[in-house]
């Protein structure tokens, strides 16, 4: 019960478990594509403001590099002061803009303009030599024409970190006189404090990582330092160095993967050099050399995706309750429906048992009742015929000697008497021998407790056989042959007495009754029918005319054949003696064939 | 005039014995034959044909006997009805049985004329010879 209701459950249950949790995972899936998505598109959104400002600075930059300055252009002899107030009054509004020099060729800077205020750039008087700054030496393997877009770093007045830091990205081109000869460089920084802060903001409280190609990180809301591999690691960018060493990071393709517990979006930023981006807006794509080659990493933490899936997972926890509780409702209401029909049908079962059961009993009451029936039937039978033995041949002789009487007192004549008294006798002997004759009936009748033993026939036949001979011999009919056929059996449990008178009579009738003129025999043959033991006894003696006869063959004093001495007996008492033994006899017989018994011997 | 013949037919001989006496008490004149079993009554009857004996006019016949008995008797006799043609022959069943089965057996046979158990002594005998001679003796 308990098995099959688990079994149940298990077969049921299982199917709708792997359907829920591949549901769950593709809701997952589903859900982290999405936040995938979102980040995509504020990734793009943030770099396409980065892009902007990178190419402003470049079209900023290159200005100066189509610009002629005068030939003896130095610090004290500068180019138009009306031109280039007007040029600062105009850039100056630009947010980001937030220097602008001319470099000599020896790294000393002759123009320096500085934003000191919002929409406030001034011209400063202390310059400084930038002979050792990257920027100014990139900047003179430039060709005219060309700008060098600078990594973003933190400003340095004076070779030291400016205090506030302020992340700035530069732009460099050659500047030349007049006549075509380089005089210096032009350098524009722009601040990028505010862009940067910008891009950091977040949507979802994820991680904002700018990088460069190398992976070095050039800022993170997670570090107030911007650049800092270009300067000095401290413990925390160290770590988030490390951090965003990703296996999912090998191919530097735009992606996202799920690793170290967080959603990671990447993209490249392409500043516009390419043309394939839908970048190209601006026509006249200045040739820019830069070792910038930014990508974009947005880190979504573990704790927000958690949360967000939450709900998958409430939703998979309940619907697998509800699955269970409808799956066990089920599987109890099965389990009951198996248990009331495995007794239903244990209870046909025994019932059909009882049934069988009872029904044999009845086949055996049955047989028992056929067979006291059919003992009754007989025995009804055997008082009839002692009745009759009783009632006729004792009554006649009774009913002759009354009249003998009367005879004899009414007789005066003394020659009568003397005739009547001998026939007193000859009754008074006739109902001895009936006397005699029926106690041997009433014995036969009477034996209850009959001694039953196994009888082997063919030895009592032989010895009867033996027996025989010796009137064969006075008979002078020594071709009388005795055939045994009891090959299918030969042993019965019966009274032996009665069997040996039983065989005795049959062998002596069959002698006696024998035909002369034939070669004489008698044939004892045994048999099953039915299950029953059956001795045949053929002879092929006279025969008796059962026409006439037939009624009367078993019966007491009936004889059939004229000329031979007999009682009568006989066949009567073999009859009697085989119904006390519950067997029973049948003749067949023609006159002048022979005689065939059958005896059934019934079970003892 | 012709003597009532008369047959009697019983293996009881000392019977046979007592009623030849009753008869001959009752009368002089009657030709008695007596067999003492069915088969040799019957033989004889069938001699009294082929001979054309007279037959008797009275058979007193009882029923169990040995090689042929009462019973089979008259089946042989119904046989032999045919050839009887005019001649009137009574049976009456002396019989020592009072068995039901037999007196039902009588009614078989519309031959019988009287069933009588025995003993039949001399007054009975007389009534007897008296129906079926109607006092011709």
């Amino acid at each position: 019960m308990r098995k099959k209701f688990l079994k149940v459950i298990f077969i049921l249950y299982i199917p709708l478990l792997i359907f829920s949790l591949i549901w769950s995972y593709q809701q997952r899936q589903s859900l982290i594509q999405n936040l995938a998505e979102i980040e995509q598109r504020d990734i793009s959104k943030k770099s396409y403001h980065l892009v902007e400002q990178t190419r402003y600075l470049v079209e900023t930059t290159k200005f100066w590099s189509n610009y002629s300055f005068p030939t003896a252009f130095s610090q004290k002899f500068q180019i138009d002061s009306t031109f280039i107030k007007d040029y600062i009054k105009t850039v100056q509004v630009y947010k980001s803009y937030d220097q602008f020099r001319i470099i000599d060729l020896h790294g000393k800077e002759i123009i320096r303009f500085e934003k000191i205020a919002k929409d406030s750039m001034v011209q400063q008087t202390d310059l400084q030599n930038k002979i050792d700054r990257g920027y100014f030496q990139k900047g003179l393997s430039l060709k005219k024409g060309q700008v060098y877009v600078s990594p973003i770093e933190l400003n340095r007045e004076y070779g030291i970190i400016e205090n506030p830091n302020k992340p700035v990205i530069r732009g460099v081109t050659p500047v030349f006189d007049v006549n075509g000869d380089q005089i210096g460089l032009a350098v524009i920084n722009f601040n990028m404090d505010e862009r940067l802060k910008l891009m950091k903001t977040s949507l979802v409280d994820e991680n904002f990582y700018l990088i460069d190609k190398n992976q070095n990180v050039i800022t993170t809301n997670l570090s107030e330092n911007t650049s800092p591999h270009l300067t000095e690691m401290n413990k925390i960018d160290s770590l988030i160095y490390n951090k965003l060493k990703l296996t999912n990071l090998i191919f530097k393709k735009d992606t996202f993967f799920l690793e170290k517990g967080s959603l990671w979006v990447y993209r490249n930023v392409d500043i516009g050099f390419e043309k394939n981006i839908g970048m190209n807006r601006y026509e006249d794509v200045s040739e820019i050399i830069t070792d910038n080659d930014w990508a974009i990493i947005q880190e979504t933490p573990n704790s927000y995706i958690t949360s967000r899936l939450q709900t998958i997972k409430n939703n998979l926890i309940l619907f697998n309750i509800l699955t269970l509780i409808v799956i066990v409702v089920v599987a109890l209401l099965y389990a009951r429906m198996q248990k009331e029909r495995t007794d239903f049908i244990a209870q046909l079962k025994s019932k059909n048992t009882a049934l069988i059961v009872g029904k044999a009993e009845i086949e055996t009451t049955n047989q028992h009742v056929k067979n006291i029936n059919n003992k009754l039937r007989v025995r009804n039978q055997q008082l009839e015929d002692f009745y009759y033995v009783v009632a006729h041949n004792l009554k006649a002789p009774v009913s002759s000697m009354s009249i003998i009487v009367d005879m004899l007192r009414k007789s005066k004549n003394e020659k009568t008497t003397l005739e009547l008294l001998p026939k007193l006798a000859t009754i008074s002997n006739s109902i001895t021998t009936l006397t005699e004759d029926v106690l041997t009936y009433v014995s036969i009748l009477n034996n209850k407790d009959l001694e039953v033993e196994n009888v082997n026939l063919l030895l009592m036949l032989k010895d009867l056989e033996n027996e025989m001979l010796a009137t064969l011999e006075d008979n002078n009919a020594k071709d009388f042959n005795i055939i045994y056929k009891l090959d299918a059996w030969h042993s019965i449990k019966c009274s032996k007495f009665y069997m040996k008178s039983i065989l005795q009579n049959l062998l002596s009738n069959a002698i006696k009754y024998r035909r002369q003129d034939v070669d004489s025999h008698i044939i004892f043959e045994s048999t099953w029918e039915n299950n029953q033991k059956v001795l045949y006894v053929k002879d092929n003696g006279l025969g008796i005319d059962l026409d006439k006869h037939k009624d009367n063959l078993f019966k007491l004093y009936k004889r059939f054949h004229r000329n031979y001495s007999g009682k009568g007996m006989g066949l009567f008492i073999v009859k009697s003696q085989l119904e006390a033994m519950n067997a029973s006899i049948k003749a067949e017989s023609e006159e002048g064939q022979g005689t065939l018994f059958k005896i059934k011997f019934n079970q003892l | 005039m012709k003597k009532p013949k008369i047959l009697l037919v019983d293996d009881d001989e000392v019977y046979l014995f007592v009623t030849k006496k009753i008869l001959n008490n009752l009368s002089e004149d009657l030709i008695i034959n007596a067999f003492t079993d069915g088969e040799q009554a019957i033989e004889y009857i069938d001699l009294c044909l082929k001979e054309n004996i007279e037959l008797p006019e009275l058979i007193l016949l009882d029923i169990n006997m040995p090689f042929l008995d009462g019973w089979g008797f008259l089946a042989e006799f119904k046989k032999m009805k045919l050839k009887l043609e005019e001649q009137n022959v009574t049976i009456f069943m002396i019989t020592s049985s009072n068995d039901p089965s037999d007196l039902k057996k009588v009614k078989d046979f519309e031959e019988i004329s009287g069933y009588i158990v025995k003993p039949v002594f001399e007054d009975k005998m007389e009534e007897i010879l008296k129906t079926v001679y109607n006092g011709s003796l």
